[in-house]
């Protein structure tokens, strides 16, 4: 797996294909903690994999991006991001589906009892033990919003789906509990978004992926999955609430938001990304919430 | 839309609790069960001091309490002033983080937790207490109310863009100074740019056992004080009344923020701090 820092406001990085993986994918990171938190209390998480490689490894391989939302309301919220989108990233281009999202759900929220207790240890070793409302609330757990997308890139060995859609890119899957949002753009148009599809369908009580005691079928009832394909040139972004939000209003109105987003990704200081954030927030179209976008080139199949 | 702005630290609100320490609290409260029935003004401490608790939790980060919230506690019988102690004695609006750091005390007490086989097993839990028992004197609630409403008139002067203070009364509404309707009318006349204050009771009462949350009408309310105390309530906001829905709390247009011997510290879950953290149940 490739580990990459969450704190940046701005990173780009391009992910390198493995030998046997000819296809790419490049992906760029905008990120940034509401106005009036610092940089500590950022509380989404994103997670790029690494392409599989090895003897395990498929013909063609894949990437599998996620992002997470820490609830503000729960204590350790981005430490629970972040475990959730490791956990997701972990499946490294293979299917998601709503089964096996489930299962890593609740296998993450059975390692946090023991991130808890050290948590509380350490706490006492620097000499600020657990106050009364800490002890209550770790107890009541963290909780977090959480989407994954898996990219495959087609050969001839498998793809069904997209050989049969005749195209040159590959299959892309993703499952979702909560309201972080993937849009999928093609051709200067918003081909799909999930989970949600209206600005109107947020609220301050999504569907969140909890520590305490998960019920796994129910996650999986509420974990909504999506599959397709993409082509060459293709790019996806997923997104944190408040941006997935005004994503979709502005579609709405019939403007192009990934246009402004690939203007900031691809602006030269990174400080960009913070005014750009800002001012959306001082205008009130964005609420101010952390952000995190994460922008997935889909590049053209060499094997083909 | 009214109440819609975010509570944040930088623009936080106020809540204002109205604590009756009145003789009259020395009463029983009507009991539904068996044993013996709690004090009235057991009853009114209990419910503050749970609503704190609550409202820190809520509030309750890794670096501590977030003051999303300035608190005020006025006791009101026979005299009327700030009902903290302690480290915070005399203090009228305090910092959550300061109220959450400063309880009188911090009890243990027993609580029964899953046991992860199907039972349940019995451990202890730190509970804190701001406030104690008190029924002394009168019933001076016209006076209390108005010396809520120069707390709020201040704030709102000082921070006109946040969401609208939220002033809670918890009584038995047997007011020996006069009718309080006036004053709570004018209260509830103050305003920020995102709405008017906000005007809930607690009523605590010998008359009747059942409880009633949230009536949207005065029609079933047992007696003139219950009346009179919902008449003093400001209507549910439209976000509230579907937060409430959503946790299976039978709610209707028009609810007001009134609850007759029944928990009110509901309502601290009804304010937007940001994403809600609730179980997938």
């Amino acid at each position: 797996m490739h580990a990459v820092p969450r704190h940046a406001v701005v990173r780009r990085a391009v992910l390198r294909r493995a030998p046997l993986t000819p296809a790419g994918l490049s992906y760029t990171v905008l990120s940034g903690p509401k106005i009036g938190s610092s940089e500590t209390e950022y509380e989404d998480a994103w997670f790029v994999s690494a392409q599989r490689t090895g003897p395990r490894a498929s013909a063609t391989g894949g990437c599998t991006v996620a992002i997470a939302d820490g609830a503000s309301e729960s204590m350790l919220a981005g430490a629970w991001a972040d475990r959730l989108t490791r956990a997701v990233g972990g499946f490294a281009g293979r299917d998601l589906g709503a089964d096996v999202f489930a299962e890593r759900v609740c296998a993450a929220a059975a390692r946090w009892p023991a991130h808890v207790e050290r948590y509380v240890r350490r706490r006492g070793r620097i000499g600020r033990p657990i106050a009364w409302y800490e002890e209550s609330k770790l107890e009541q757990g963290a909780y977090a919003t959480l989407l994954g997308v898996s990219f495959r890139w087609s050969a001839e060995s498998e793809s069904e789906l997209a050989h049969s859609a005749g195209v040159l890119g590959g299959t892309w899957s993703a499952a979702a509990l909560g309201d972080a949002c993937g849009f999928h753009v093609r051709d200067a148009r918003l081909a799909e978004a999930f989970p949600l599809e209206r600005s109107a369908d947020f609220d301050t009580s999504p569907h969140l992926a909890g520590t305490r005691a998960p019920d796994r079928e129910l996650i999986e009832a509420r974990t909504v999955v999506r599959h397709g394909t993409w082509s060459p040139g293709d790019v996806f972004y997923l997104a944190t609430d408040a941006a997935a939000q005004w994503f979709l209003a502005e579609a709405e109105d019939g403007r192009e938001p990934w246009r402004e987003i690939d203007e900031v990704c691809d602006a030269a200081a990174p400080g960009d990304a913070r005014a750009w954030l800002d001012k959306l927030r001082s205008e009130r179209v964005m609420r101010n919430d952390d952000v995190t976008i994460v922008r997935c080139r889909l590049d053209a199949n060499a094997v083909r | 839309m009214a109440y819609s702005v975010e509570i944040s630290r930088a623009n936080p609100t106020c809540f204002v609790f109205l604590l009756d320490q009145s003789t009259s609290m020395e009463d029983p409260i009507a009991a539904g069960g068996e044993g013996t029935p709690k004090r009235k003004a057991d009853a009114v401490a209990d419910a503050l001091n749970r609503l704190l608790f609550e409202l820190s939790l809520k509030c309750a980060k890794e670096e501590g309490v977030r003051d999303y919230f300035h608190v005020a506690v006025l006791g009101y019988g026979a005299r009327i002033g700030s009902a903290f102690g302690g480290e915070l004695a005399g203090r009228d609006l305090v910092p959550l983080s300061q109220v959450a750091d400063n309880p009188l005390r911090v009890e243990e007490r027993a609580k029964k937790v899953p046991d992860g086989a199907g039972g349940l097993v019995e451990t202890t839990a730190r509970f804190p207490v701001w406030v104690d028992p008190v029924a002394n004197g009168g019933t001076p609630m016209t006076q209390a109310l108005g010396q809520a409403a120069a707390l709020v008139e201040r704030w709102v002067g000082e921070r006109p863009g946040s969401f609208p203070p939220i002033v809670l009364n918890l009584t038995d509404g047997e007011s020996t100074d006069g009718d309080p309707s006036e004053v709570a009318a004018g209260l509830r006349s103050l305003a920020t740019a995102d709405g008017p204050v906000l005007v809930f009771n607690l009523h605590v009462s010998a008359g009747q056992a059942a409880p009633i949350v949230f009536p949207a009408s005065d029609a079933n309310l047992p007696d003139d004080f219950a009346r009179l105390l919902f008449g003093m309530s400001s209507p549910l906001p439209p976000h509230m009344l579907h937060y409430a829905t959503t946790q299976g709390i039978a709610v209707s247009e028009g609810s007001r923020g009134f609850v007759f011997n029944a928990d009110i510290t509901s309502v601290v879950q009804f304010l937007d701090i940001g994403t809600r953290a609730t179980d997938l149940r």
